[in-house]
């Protein structure tokens, strides 16, 4: 194989992890924003969004000529169809860390509940889901899966608290709502890096793990307990 | 390097729809040599009824020696002989002495690399191989040659010049025109060496569709070059490296996910 293939290909990954690494720095950028109720910082965080947002069209451009040139076939082609999966849900990451930075300007510290905890749990499953897209281990995958149900009962948590909240004191009922919203976020963030990590397992082993029924949240509950 | 020729209960397995059905052709443990030369060693291969498999491999790697052998057309070269193993067409032996060459050579047609009509008119082309076996009737000819044709996808192209030279068409006509003249004294197996190598993107496209239509009425072997091309038109996929039969599975398999290393450098590109 030619070296300008292979480096074209090394170009690809590397984009696309480096989109990985802006978006979860996003995302801590959020979280601090909120908790510091720091404007700024929640400004950078739209800034670094549009970043990521070239980086998906770059990377989307790379792919297309590549797959379009070089009729790439096996692992090489594995890794292109994965690489414009993940960068999509990468890109929607960097669009949550920009919805929970607009929503900081709007709520008070007191109302966080479990975000900070959420949250960190969220950005340690985007950081091995990176780390297994960029060197494979079907065990750090997996955890990646498990966590996502500790991110579940944290905001079912938060829901319950929240509607405590309103109960109570029906005046909160919109700083509620922007805490409700910040925990979807999050959740949804714990979410995107689930589906990364199994693209990273199609892509180091063709096993399209997706919809696996011993996947599945119900099944993964079952094995823990 | 035996164990990579023995294919993985995986591999070795066959298309739903070919369970329960005999092999067409059964490739056993074959080695076969030109002189001192040898240039496959212990083949094994089951080729299905109705299905397309394509040989791949670097150049020099016998995927051609081993289509010709599926036809004997081997045995009109000097010095070329099967040292070891067999080949079986529903489960006769094709060296045995009581095989008719040229009888077998009307079941198991041949297209080549290379378009080679003969410098005759289009209808004389598809026509000589039934006059040759003493088809005599006009009538059984002329049908025969227009099915033949349409079978070919070239009948709607020429059927107002039958009598013009074959050397007029085009291309990519001219191999259609070769895989009519194969289909005319109806065999059951059509082995194809890089059929379209010679052929533009259009002309191509055409022969691919053809092969993709005649899967239903026979078996094709194609040998090929093209990766894309034996991704686009076939079932399974043969990879050969050094006269040996790497891994046999499905097209998709090979393609997306191959068991061995060498399949995977090979296809990639990484050799070859």
């Amino acid at each position: 194989m030619s070296t300008y293939f292979e480096h074209n290909l090394e170009n690809i990954k590397s984009k696309l992890l480096l989109m990985g690494q802006l978006a979860s720095e996003s995302l801590r950028m959020a979280i601090e924003a909120l908790v510091q109720a720091d404007p700024v910082l929640a400004k950078k965080v739209k800034e670094k969004d549009e970043e990521i947002d070239e980086l998906e069209n770059e990377i989307s451009d790379l792919v297309t000529t590549h797959l379009s040139t070089h009729s790439p076939v096996a692992a090489d082609l594995r890794l292109l169809v994965a690489t414009m999966k993940v960068s999509h849900e990468i890109e929607r990451i960097g669009d949550e860390a920009k919805a929970i930075a607009r929503r900081s300007r709007k709520i008070a510290i007191n109302h966080f509940h479990e975000i900070p905890q959420m949250a960190e749990v969220a950005q340690a499953m985007l950081k091995d889901a990176l780390t297994v897209f960029a060197e494979f281990d079907e065990e750090r995958a997996k955890s990646v899966w498990t966590r996502d149900l500790e991110v579940d009962e944290l905001h079912g948590e938060n829901n319950r608290s929240c509607q405590n909240m309103v109960e109570k004191d029906a005046s909160l009922a919109s700083t509620v709502f922007e805490t409700l919203f910040i925990s979807k976020s999050i959740e949804r963030v714990a979410d995107h890096a689930v589906n990364v990590s199994k693209e990273a397992v199609f892509m180091a082993t063709s096993r399209d793990v997706r919809h696996a029924p011993e996947y599945k949240k119900s099944e993964l509950r079952k094995e823990i307990s | 390097m035996q164990e990579t020729t023995e294919l993985s209960p995986e591999s070795a397995s066959v298309l739903p729809i070919h369970s329960g059905i005999d092999p067409t052709i059964s490739i056993k443990n074959l080695d076969f040599a030109y002189g001192s030369n040898q240039v496959l060693h212990g083949v094994s291969l089951d080729i299905y009824p109705r299905e397309v498999m394509a040989f791949i491999g670097p150049s020099g790697c016998g995927k051609s020696t081993l289509l010709r052998c599926l036809n004997r057309m081997n045995d009109l070269v000097d010095n070329a002989q099967i040292t070891k193993g067999s080949i079986e067409i529903h489960g006769n032996n094709l060296h045995d002495p009581s095989v008719d060459v040229i009888e077998l050579r009307k079941k198991v047609g041949m297209v080549f690399q290379k378009s080679n009509p003969f410098p005759k008119s289009i209808y004389q082309n598809v026509a000589y191989g039934l006059q040759i076996q003493g088809v005599r009737s006009k009538r059984k000819v002329d049908q025969k040659v227009e099915e033949s044709l349409r079978k070919a996808a070239l009948w709607e192209e020429v059927k107002d010049r039958l009598n013009e030279n074959a050397y007029g068409l085009s291309g990519g006509q001219q191999q259609r025109l070769c895989i009519a003249r194969t289909l005319a004294v109806e065999p059951e197996i059509i082995l194809m060496d890089e059929p379209c190598s010679a052929l533009d993107p259009v002309a191509t496209g055409r022969v691919e569709e053809l092969i993709l239509g005649l899967k239903n009425e026979y078996t094709i072997v194609v040998v090929t070059h093209n990766m894309q091309q034996a991704g686009r038109i076939s079932d399974r996929t043969a990879f050969f490296y050094l006269g040996e039969l790497i891994e046999c599975d499905f097209t998709k398999k090979i393609f997306i996910n191959p068991d061995k290393k060498q399949t995977e450098d090979y296809i990639s590109g990484k050799f070859g």
